[in-house]
């Protein structure tokens, strides 16, 4: 009976201790993910024609954790590039390195492939265009190649409704 | 006489090894993998007449044991187009992709995206309902997640009417 209430203590630590960890992992992509699109305001160029964000990030950061480059393909148009910039500072990419460090990845180039939708409500709705999947791989017009450690994506919607007048 | 004719051929060699490797062309592995994919791939008949295009990734993955390479296609790829990918695979030569990279150890899986592009496009396949972007990364539903060597697209341009 003893050893029955010690094998089941066990396996409850083990149980938990594994959840911690996933749950800690996740929380820090969330974390990083959430502080993106919670600072990113969709450029209402962009937004007013229904024009989507499809695009890679392309990040590496070095030994401190601070962001050594950054940069996006071919297919992100250069308001979506300037917003990220201008918000920059108040994305958590701290989280993103503390999760990359927990896998010993932190030294690698991280591609985080992003997608956003957008439109605006009861008018239009963004779709995929064939040139944004041909840019989707290049960066500065030369074709993605390498070795990268390829990331969870950035999904998500943004919409707008009109103020009824 | 002999040693002469040694020394000659020694010559020889040395002088086309370093050619060789000065020859943009016949450095150039891209280009040959792209062009037998040019050459053999056959743009499925009912996929040109819907105009729709393919954008997937392709997943390869060297088998040790085996002595060959293992394909997957992502969550994008159309059942057609991965049937004619399989019809061809024989005569990819992917040994090029590491040889490119000059990487010797073939352990980590090459990531090569394949886009058959179309002079007409369908409207469905620019429908917001379209799920092909948000597959290109997805395997049986799963994000591939990890490092990869990832390579220039294997590029076709069909123009259908």
């Amino acid at each position: 009976m003893k050893s029955i209430k010690f094998i089941m203590i066990i396996l409850y630590v083990m149980i938990n201790s594994l959840y911690a960890q996933d749950k800690g992992k996740i929380d820090n992509f969330k974390k990083f993910e959430n502080s993106f699109l919670r600072n990113f305001k969709y450029p209402a160029q962009l937004q007013e024609r229904c024009i989507p964000v499809l695009t890679l990030m392309v990040i590496s950061f070095d030994q401190s954790g601070k962001i050594n480059s950054l940069s996006f393909s071919d297919s992100a148009y250069p308001q979506f590039i300037q917003e990220v910039q201008r918000v920059r500072d108040n994305i958590d990419f701290e989280s993103l390195y503390m999760d990359l460090k927990s896998m010993g990845k932190e030294n690698e180039k991280i591609i985080i492939p992003i997608q956003i939708d957008t439109g605006v409500i009861d008018e239009c709705d963004s779709g995929i265009l064939q040139f944004d999947l041909i840019n989707l791989y290049l960066f500065d017009s030369k074709p993605l190649k390498g070795r990268y450690f390829l990331y969870k994506k950035i999904l998500s919607k943004i919409f707008m409704a009109r103020a009824i007048s | 006489m002999r040693s002469f004719l040694l020394i000659v051929i020694a010559i020889i060699a040395n002088f086309m090894h370093s050619y060789a490797q000065k020859d943009p062309e016949l450095r150039n592995n891209w280009a040959k993998l792209q062009s037998g994919f040019v050459k053999y791939i056959r743009y499925p008949k009912e996929l040109e007449k819907a105009s729709i295009p393919s954008f997937f990734t392709l997943k390869v993955q060297y088998d040790e044991k085996a002595k060959q390479y293992n394909l997957e296609f992502s969550d994008s790829s159309h059942p057609l187009m991965i049937k004619e990918v399989l019809r061809i695979k024989d005569k990819l030569d992917f040994n090029l992709v590491y040889d490119d990279l000059t990487i010797e150890k073939r352990d980590i899986p090459i990531i090569i995206p394949i886009e058959i592009r179309l002079a007409r496009v369908s409207k469905e396949f620019s429908d917001p309902k379209s799920t092909v972007s948000q597959n290109l990364y997805n395997f049986k539903g799963k994000q591939a997640f990890g490092n990869f060597y990832f390579y220039a697209p294997l590029a076709l341009t069909v123009i259908n009417d």
